[in-house]
């Protein structure tokens, strides 16, 4: 993989951008889970930045002046990132669209309206997104943000423009699905953490650029095992988890010097993504609306989602040769902890390990992590002796 | 027994038919001889049992909490709970009415005053949903829900034939709404809204209370499916005018509580006169709790005609966020001993400034009534709730503020710091943060409480 071209996109990107809002584009900033389409504010002319940096203490930290420590760290860190002011990313966006999901970003987002700092669109996602009530509800409420957009940045978003838009970012799903799927080989392509990152830097870099990045990497990989033989005999882990912030790698760091071999993740900014794409004959908000909320596997706030959510996890420890699950959990986040009994009794009853982890973005944990995942695969490699 | 339950109310001419069945009921759940001894201490220790109205209050949830736990043996067929969930009590009222086959009950309620508030012994029930998807720890799962997964569990209370849950406020409790369904194979319903909503006045409020009342309407069919009865418009507004005349004397009950100095009646009893509604869905029992209420209201009336005093004239008066505590009245209690008069909770205030009732007109849909309380303050965003607590403060001349916020319930705890800075900023009266559980007596700390409540008082007295 040509890391430096990438790399070099990712560093040059602040700076670019802000170049960009100088020429009075608009950056437009969105809080995470998946359900802010960013066609549309790429089809006004506008340019997307996810806000999924973290896995530090310290951002985490620093909100606890202005929210209490029951916040998972992934939403107190948004938090932290507004009073630190260190991410160049934060500072500049035009408007944040905060979509409605998790109690946790809801109240983020609830509290940077109320700072009054920056302009927010809150966009509600209906969380029993299997009901036409609800599809209608959040059609409407896409639309409202399509008109949000069109005010602050001056533009009419055409149909043509978002039916474009969807195009090419579903070129970009495709691409991260194709990629992803070449890790069902043993010895795989890529590592984890390397497909993480490529998918990261998808909620940062320019989708045209990113497009085309993506192309050469597949390009690259396919057909090629560039991980070591030696990788075959590790343990093959699926890891579960509600999102793992661009720089919280520690916990791949752990696994893989533990001697584990993560081959597929279930993460927000990552297969919840990219597994699906929007449909692109129909009206493109119908499209859209109907794309983020119904076709992707929900997330575990929504209603009635663990059925869904555990057969498509059940799917992929088959498709990849699974042999042992790791559950990345934040510390606080109800609906992940609650889901875990779940997961751990249906794995359980499969004869498939299940490790369930906790973290809260601090030393302590990562100290805590490291010996129970040595120990989850000691257990795993003795089972494949 | 027959002590303990003539101390709540109950009349000699009722033993006859009450006693083997709350002796059954109490067998059930494990509750003996020592703790209906202890039961006895705490009723006279916390709460003003010389009152009639208070005797008659725990009547009634005694009463229930036997129909609840006997509803199967007593040839009920089918079993209804809502699990946080405004509105189903109203409907399941309206079903009752057509079909004494037909059961409903609020069980928290009748669990946290009963086994809670009267006999201090919800511990095992909390531990038994621990031991399943609701984690003990620093996760902090709200113990409302833990209350109906325990339960379910021991065995106390019927396996309903449908568990009805919302949205409306948080996630907890239609994730375990799933759970009880993946995993135990009960029936639940979940309806929902959207929670994008700003303020009262914002005009995508309307679309909010539009996509709620739609899911009720659904829930209402799920209802008619499963009981085979109808729920029309009119029966919705039926059990809603019956319950007009309790919500009105216990505002009443509220008002004259918050605005007299000195305190005429211990915090103790907030949490038992405002949960009483809601508590049985048996329209029979809505005269008996407004008179109940009223009973109260007339007796904390003659008190404070003649100035009688729960705690001293001129003891600094505090509002505490979030509702008193269901099911244990000690944080209340001891409050009161150390000369702080807890005037009031945050039980349904309304933006812009705090009212205790909605300044609005009566909607035509009774659906749309049922989702009325997406309009109070703690389902509202901090740029309309903290508005509203600072004008309630002012108001009621408040001289500090508990602020406590129950961790098992994210969506408003997470506004403590904002409220906190607000109300120093706004008021400049002390404010006095509190981490803490509203359903689960097993965060209460008297060292700790007292400590700081001594200094808090200081605090407010030399403000």
């Amino acid at each position: 993989m040509d890391d430096e071209r990438l790399t070099t996109h990712l560093k040059d990107r602040p700076d670019q951008l802000m170049e960009l809002k100088k020429q009075g584009i608009k950056i437009i900033g969105y809080f995470p889970g998946n359900y802010v389409p960013e066609e549309i504010i790429y089809a006004a002319g506008a340019i997307p930045i996810c806000l999924i940096d973290n896995g530090g203490a310290d951002s985490a930290e620093a909100a606890l002046e202005l929210i209490p420590h029951i916040s998972c760290p992934f939403s107190r860190a948004q938090i932290g990132e507004r009073i630190l002011k260190t991410n160049p990313y934060y500072g500049m966006i035009d408007l944040l669209v905060a979509p409605i999901t998790c109690q946790h970003l809801k109240k983020i987002a609830e509290i940077w309206d109320y700072l009054d700092e920056v302009d927010i669109f809150k966009l509600g996602v209906p969380h029993q997104y299997y009901g036409e009530d609800e599809l209608e509800y959040y059609t409407h409420r896409i639309r409202a943000l399509q008109g949000k957009i069109e005010a602050l940045t001056g533009n009419r978003i055409a149909n043509e423009n978002v039916s474009k838009a969807i195009i090419l970012y579903n070129r970009m799903r495709n691409l991260l699905k194709k990629i992803s799927l070449l890790r069902r080989a043993s010895p795989q392509t890529v590592s984890a953490i390397n497909f993480i990152r490529l998918n990261h830097a998808s909620y940062y870099a320019d989708p045209v650029f990113m497009v085309d990045y993506l192309d050469s990497v597949y390009e690259e990989l396919s057909g090629k095992a560039l991980v070591s033989a030696d990788e075959a005999t590790k343990p093959r882990l699926m890891l579960i988890g509600p999102n793992l912030a661009k720089g919280d790698y520690k916990i791949l760091e752990l696994i893989t010097a533990a001697g584990g071999n993560v081959v597929i993740e279930e993460i927000c900014e990552g297969i919840r993504d990219y597994w699906q794409t929007i449909e692109e004959k129909t009206d493109p908000i119908s499209s859209l609306a109907r794309g983020y909320i119904r076709d992707k596997l929900p997330c575990a706030f929504m209603r009635y989602s663990s059925q869904k959510r555990i057969n498509f996890a059940l799917k992929m420890v088959q498709d990849f040769s699974v042999s042992g699950v790791i559950w990345y959990q934040l510390l606080y986040c109800e609906s992940y902890d609650t889901e875990s009994y779940l997961y751990n009794r249906k794995m359980g009853e499969l004869n498939i390990p299940m490790l369930i982890l906790e973290s809260d973005y601090d030393e302590g944990s990562y100290q805590q992590m490291k010996t129970r995942i040595d120990a989850f695969i000691e257990m795993l490699k003795g089972g494949i002796e | 027994m027959i002590e303990l339950l003539k101390l709540c109310g109950f009349e000699t001419y009722e033993l006859d038919l009450q006693l083997p069945r709350i002796e059954k009921v109490f067998n059930k759940i494990g509750i003996n001889g020592v703790d209906i001894e202890r039961a006895k201490q705490r009723l006279n220790t916390y709460y003003d049992m010389e009152l009639k109205g208070v005797r008659k209050i725990f009547h009634l949830y005694i009463r229930g909490l036997a129909d609840l736990v006997l509803a199967r043996d007593e040839g009920k067929e089918i079993i209804i709970y809502g699990l946080m969930s405004p509105g189903v009590d109203i409907m399941s009222s309206a079903l009752m009415t057509k079909s004494d086959k037909i059961f409903s009950a609020n069980p928290q309620r009748f669990f946290s005053n009963v086994i809670g508030n009267i006999f201090g012994k919800l511990e095992p029930v909390l531990k038994a949903a621990e031991r399943h998807w609701l984690k003990a720890g620093a996760i902090s799962h709200c113990a409302n829900v833990k209350m109906y997964v325990g339960l379910l569990d021991l065995g106390f209370i019927p396996k309903p034939d449908l568990l009805v849950t919302c949205g409306f406020l948080c996630d907890t409790a239609p994730k375990t709404a799933d759970m009880l369904q993946e995993v135990w194979g009960i029936t639940t319903h979940c309806y929902d809204t959207c929670k994008d909503i700003e303020t009262m006045n914002d005009p995508h409020e309307r679309e909010i209370i539009t996509l709620g009342v739609k899911s009720m309407r659904g829930m209402a069919e799920r209802l008619q499916d499963l009981t085979g009865v109808e729920i029309t418009d009119n029966m919705i507004w039926d059990v809603l005018k019956a319950g007009r005349p309790y919500g009105e004397i216990s505002l009443k009950l509220d008002t004259l509580i918050a605005h007299s100095d000195p305190l005429p009646i211990s915090s103790t009893h907030h949490t038992i006169f405002y949960r009483l509604a809601g508590s049985s869905c048996d329209m029979n029992a809505v005269p008996q709790q407004v008179d109940a209420i009223n009973t109260l209201y007339e007796e904390v009336q003659e008190r404070v005609d003649k100035g009688f005093a729960a705690v001293e004239k001129g003891a600094p008066r505090v509002f505490c966020t979030a509702p008193p505590s269901e099911s244990d009245p000690r944080l209340e209690h001891l409050m009161g001993e150390l000369g702080i008069a807890n005037v009031a909770s945050e039980n349904r205030l309304y933006p812009p400034d705090g009212s205790r009732s909605m300044d609005r007109e009566r909607p035509k849909d009774p659906f749309e009534a049922l989702c009325s309380n997406l309009y109070s303050s703690m389902y509202q965003t901090p740029k309309a709730r903290i508005p509203s607590l600072i004008g309630y403060c002012k108001r009621l001349k408040i001289d500090g503020v508990l602020n406590r916020y129950h961790a098992g319930c994210r969506s408003p705890a997470l506004d403590a710091m904002l409220i906190r800075s607000a109300i120093k900023k706004e008021l400049n009266i002390p404010v006095l943060d509190l981490d803490w559980e509203n359903f689960d007596p097993r965060v209460y700390n008297e060292e700790h409480y007292r400590k700081i409540f001594e200094a808090f008082k200081l605090t407010m007295r030399s403000a």
